[in-house]
């Protein structure tokens, strides 16, 4: 405790981060250090789990002590220790893992496990002092893409998931094949930007008129045929045009179904969540949807949909104060489903 | 000296605590390989057990490796987490050091300890020792060029994950080379980490081991990742062209 508030200490590591947070009430962010290794993995072209679990080691300790020392807390003010036990890198995580399960052990507090995506999710708390669930959420990242109803702090409910490549991860690979480079979101929402994106009519895969799947291995294929049928012309390729069309094709159909999703649950507020919430065209897309409607939007700020432990150690608030704590045989789940 | 114990480098996970007077009590997992469920809880098992707190320890004594990657990091990354939280000092123990001195005999002086620990790709991590002395250093070798370094010696007791992989042809080397060899399929254990880290407390050799603090603690992986490797040997092939 530390001035009558609840003070969680929250550690991220589940991929190319490491992080580490203290939070307030569940809702205010008193520190939150965030280590990248984004540069170290751009000569890979993607993130290696065997480095990124040397670099997680090397910086963990590092981030925690800063962590406490930027909200001026001490160790003892520590209520509960919330970390990421799935899903992600299964080496990455148990950074983290092994880091928490130390601090509860030594400091005798609560250890609380969080559902990374649950993590994504509860970005919206900090950013959105006011919100509260139900709601329905857009989780979108390099490793997910999900439609998710949510019913209360500590519930929720998969509706929609991909069948194949996350979105982040289709915008990778299509990155590559654009010779854009890494980390491909970014760069494609930047160059897209300059480009038609009815260019090139990119197919829309819906699978069925019901249903909140996805599908993005189909439009990553296609734009490799495109690439290559153009090359074999001896034409071209105007980058611009072809990443702005990639894009409105996948946008077209996340939005599409969220839109259905928050129709079909009659829920008035929708959230966003996840690395790839930070897309310009996205955002943009979902507020002209939402005004229409009169549903309201929260999208977190860009650091907030970055891996972060702020928002790691606002899920974990939640589940402490219900009671939800683990004890110190916490595993580590790559494969973590909510 | 009150010393714990961590060796997660190999198949199975154990911890030790060496209490004031000398005594050694060990635990280990009962699993393969879930050395991230059992750490943290036997530790705690083995404190209460002793009726110690982690502040009370003197060292916090980790195998570093060589090893299997994550379970090198499983056992550093508590150790550093916990020295954080208590200020006690670290020991970073030479994982095969450890291992082969603790199998070494004492009523058997001559004898030559070989842990094998297997580093896949056709090679091992092991070493040599004799009587509490390393006689041929430990790191990764290719199995042909380690068993190169002992064919003068006469009895030699192999052990380690290794065996199970190239046990045959440590058996067929041997019967060529006419030494006489035992096979043992015992790992590495905390027990030995114990022991060794004590006798590292007042060795000059060790002197930069022990009394670390949690950011000076590093594993000791003695190899490079694999994508590193590759992508290095890439520049370097670029660089020549
Ligand atoms: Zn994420």
């Amino acid at each position: 405790m530390k001035d009558g508030k609840t003070i969680i200490l929250g550690i991220e590591s589940s991929c190319d981060e490491t992080s580490a947070a203290v939070v307030a009430d569940g809702r205010t962010v008193l520190s939150d250090i965030i280590s990248s290794q984004i540069e170290i993995h751009k000569a890979y072209g993607g993130v290696v789990p065997e480095i990124a679990s040397r670099h997680h080691l090397n910086n963990i300790n590092t981030v925690v002590d800063q962590a406490l020392e930027q909200a001026e807390t001490t160790i003892n003010e520590v209520d509960a220790v919330g970390v990421t036990y799935g899903p992600g890198l299964v080496g990455a995580l148990l950074i983290g893992l092994a880091t928490a399960k130390a601090i509860a052990l030594c400091k005798r507090i609560p250890l609380v496990g969080v559902h990374h995506i649950h993590g994504h999710i509860s970005a919206n708390y900090i950013q959105y002092p006011s919100l509260e669930p139900p709601f329905m959420a857009l989780v979108v990242s390099g490793g997910h893409t999900n439609i998710v109803n949510v019913t209360d702090y500590n519930q929720c409910e998969v509706l929609g998931a991909t069948r194949d490549d996350a979105v982040g991860e289709a915008f990778d690979k299509v990155a590559r094949v654009l010779g854009l480079g890494y980390p491909g979101g970014p760069k494609i929402d930047r160059i897209a930007k300059k480009g038609n994106p009815d260019a090139v009519p990119f197919k829309r895969v819906y699978l069925g008129r019901d249903s909140l799947e996805f599908s993005f291995s189909g439009i990553k294929t296609g734009v490799l045929n495109y690439v290559h049928h153009e090359q074999q012309l001896g034409r071209e390729i105007h980058v611009p045009d072809v990443a702005a069309s990639f894009q409105q094709a996948v946008l077209d159909v996340l939005v599409d179904k969220t839109m259905a999703a928050v129709q079909r649950y009659a829920r008035d507020t929708l959230v966003v969540a996840g690395g790839v919430a930070a897309n310009s065209r996205l955002r943009q897309m979902l507020q002209q949807r939402c005004d229409a409607a009169g549903i309201r939007l929260c999208v977190p700020a860009p650091v907030l949909c970055t891996d972060n432990a702020a928002m790691i150690g606002c899920a974990a608030y939640y589940k402490y104060i219900a009671g939800d704590t683990d004890d110190l045989s916490l595993d580590a789940v790559a494969g973590l489903t909510l | 000296m009150r010393i714990l114990a961590i060796e997660t480098t190999g198949p199975i996970c154990s911890v030790a605590l060496l209490n004031e007077e000398n005594r050694i009590t060990e635990l280990r997992g009962r699993e393969r390989m879930n050395h991230l469920r059992s750490l943290t809880p036997m530790i705690d098992q083995l404190l209460q057990a002793e009726n110690m707190a982690p502040e009370d320890l003197d060292q916090i004594a980790v195998s570093v490796g060589p090893g299997s990657f994550t379970g090198i990091r499983i056992g550093v990354s508590t150790a550093r987490a916990m020295a954080q939280m208590t200020g006690v000092r670290l020991t970073a123990v030479p994982t095969l050091y450890a291992f082969g001195c603790g199998v070494c005999p004492e009523e058997d002086p001559a004898l030559v300890v070989c842990p094998m620990l297997d580093a896949r790709r056709q090679q091992v991590y092991a070493g040599a020792y004799r009587d509490g002395e390393e006689i041929v250093a430990g790191k990764p070798y290719p199995l042909d060029v380690f068993l190169d370094h002992l064919t003068d010696m006469k009895r030699i007791r192999f052990m380690g994950d290794g065996i199970a992989r190239y046990g045959e042809s440590v058996q067929e080397w041997a019967r060529i080379h006419g030494v006489e060899a035992a096979l043992d399929e015992e790992t590495q254990s905390a027990g030995y980490v114990a022991e060794l880290a004590r006798d590292m407390m007042d060795a000059p050799d060790f002197a930069d081991m022990i009394n670390l603090d949690y950011n000076q603690l590093q594993p000791n992986y003695m190899r490079k990742a694999e994508a590193q490797r590759r992508l290095e040997e890439k520049q370097k092939q670029g660089q020549r062209r």
